[in-house]
């Protein structure tokens, strides 16, 4: 087999697939899942409606 | 909801520049799309077109450049300033620096506004401004970048959440597109030349202009979907493991799609097929995404039904699916050989930017604009509301006529008599368009029109309130 341009590409294609595979088993590997929840819940870790000055809810 | 007792306020956030970003964000739509119904009529009537100055050349990329990058550029800027400081739990690094990027993104804009009317292009598609606004952004987007990142790195908060993970793909990816497809030799002070040539100009162009789509018009706009569509439903997003996978497959993948822009070129076959393959492949992500987007509010379906700000982003996904599973198969090579250089590509773009860019954005500035004067709500929900159905409606109209009159078009250029001589001349196929022109314009101005409702209602929200910046609140505070 010659190491050629075509070598290449096809390395890289095959690169890029191993890295989404990757991607994808980190993703859904089950230690990851705390990790996940908590994240997804850092819009509501805080409230952004208005306050009054005291700090009360309006 | 007693934090501020607690001890764990630390200041205010820095609202200030998303409140100018956010009030800039309804000025700019408003010109951009007026000067969109100004070139639509111009096609409709040519005798609008008035001088050189206001003529459909010189006013088509003044539009484009003004709704992509002053209205969605300043709606992007303010949320992701929102955004990133509420989900870190800090206030902004470096706020004056902030303020600089304000500043100087208006006036990109406005130089914008005078150069191109008067002629002064360097002639790239959504890339036209000349080397020393080039130079401008450049200096904008750097200190934007060191804004944003700033932030995020003395974050409170252990992790960086996915829709900062989108913020910060679309700034970094924007300023090397920028910086590569903008590099020329500058030939006095309004005139440059491309550094590259021929068909590598050509791919340059195209690999930054579909990644303009790809990360100005849709990565940042993911981050907004991220952030906004689960606040205003009220529930986390639907699947965060699929963020993940949506993130990295998403920003991968768009990298190579460009060259659909240019089948049948004189592109390299192999450099057409592999933008086509990896355009086919795009529908993925996309898909992912808008499935994530839109399921997030299972189990809250009937707030549609009174929200009229869960409608436009809601809504704005549904289009954002249309657009990327329309685009995927203009992007064959066969499909592309009719649709290409016809309306049916303005009805794509529009879908997009109107059904998907606009109305995400309008749906997260009504969301922020409240908060940002120390209001509950919008002043008039179904002011909001008509505007909603405006804006569906004139998005409708828009890409139903460019459908058919691109579909028109191509099939009008490619008919052949049997002796092979063109059954058309090409000014029948022009005559044949008006009337589907007339239908974009009512479509476009109906738009427009939604957002003058959209402006009366933001400054009978404002008017004579005071600009409220709120506490930063310790994440360990937080009742979740």
């Amino acid at each position: 087999m010659e190491l050629d341009i075509n070598m290449l590409r096809s390395a890289v294609t095959v690169a890029g697939f191993a890295c989404f595979v990757a991607i994808v088993v980190m993703a859904w590997r089950p230690g990851a899942q705390r990790a996940h929840h908590e994240a997804a819940m850092l819009p509501f870790a805080d409230d952004d409606r208005a306050h009054t000055e005291t700090g009360e809810q309006k | 909801m007693k934090t501020e007792a607690m001890g764990s306020v630390h200041g205010t956030y820095d609202y200030q520049v998303v409140r100018q970003f956010a009030l800039m964000t309804v000025v700019w739509g408003i010109v951009g799309m007026l000067v969109g119904v100004v070139i639509a009529a111009q096609l409709v009537w040519p005798q609008l077109n008035v001088g050189e100055w206001f003529h459909f050349g010189r006013l088509r990329p003044l539009h484009t450049n003004a709704v992509i990058f002053a209205f969605g550029g300043c709606a992007l800027m303010a949320t992701s300033f929102f955004v990133v400081q509420r989900t870190c739990h800090t206030r902004l690094f470096a706020p004056w620096l902030a303020s600089f990027v304000f500043w100087g993104w208006q006036l990109v804009i406005v130089a914008a506004a005078i150069t191109l009317p008067l002629g002064y292009t360097s002639g790239k598609e959504y890339a036209e401004l000349e080397w020393p606004i080039d130079v401008l952004i450049t200096l904008v987007w750097v200190a934007y970048a060191v804004v944003f990142f700033g932030t995020i790195a003395k974050r409170r908060t252990s992790h960086i959440y996915v829709a900062n993970w989108f913020y910060g793909g679309f700034i970094l990816t924007v300023a090397v597109l920028h910086l590569v497809n903008s590099a020329a030799v500058p030939a006095g002070f309004w005139k440059s030349y491309s550094a590259y040539a021929g068909v590598q100009d050509a791919m340059v162009q195209w690999w930054y202009g579909h990644n303009a789509v790809g990360f100005f018009l849709t990565a940042g706009f993911l981050g907004m979907m991220y952030y906004f569509v689960p606040k205003q439903a009220e529930r986390p997003v639907y699947s965060y493991r699929l963020s993940v996978v949506h993130f990295w497959a998403l920003i991968f993948t768009y990298m190579w799609a460009g060259p659909h822009h240019l089948h049948y070129t004189a592109l390299p076959d192999w450099t057409q097929s592999l933008g086509m393959v990896f355009s086919l492949i795009l529908l993925a992500p996309s898909w992912g995404g808008m499935i994530n987007g839109i399921m997030t509010l299972s189990g809250a379906w009937h707030k549609l039904r009174t929200d009229p700000i869960l409608k436009f982003l809601i809504t704005s996904l549904s289009f954002y699916g249309m657009s990327t599973f329309e685009g995927p198969m203009m992007s064959i090579k066969t499909v592309n050989a009719l649709s290409h250089y016809t309306d049916w590509t303005v009805g794509h773009v529009h879908s997009g930017a109107l059904g998907w860019v606009a109305m995400i954005s309008i749906g997260s500035i009504y969301y922020l604009i409240p908060r940002l004067f120390g209001q509950e709500k919008m002043y008039s929900i179904p002011a909001i509301s008509l505007h909603f159905w405006m804006s569906t409606l004139g998005v409708v109209l828009y890409i139903a006529s460019m459908w058919i009159a691109g579909v028109m078009q191509g099939l009008m250029w490619r008919a052949i008599n049997d002796d092979g001589t063109l059954t058309y001349t090409f000014v029948e196929s022009v005559k044949d368009s008006y009337p589907f022109w007339t239908i974009r314009f009512v479509g476009g101005l109906l738009f427009l029109s939604g957002m003058f409702v959209m402006a009366w209602n933001v400054w009978k929200t404002i008017a004579g309130k005071k600009p409220y910046n709120a506490p930063v609140v310790a994440p360990a505070a937080a009742h979740a």
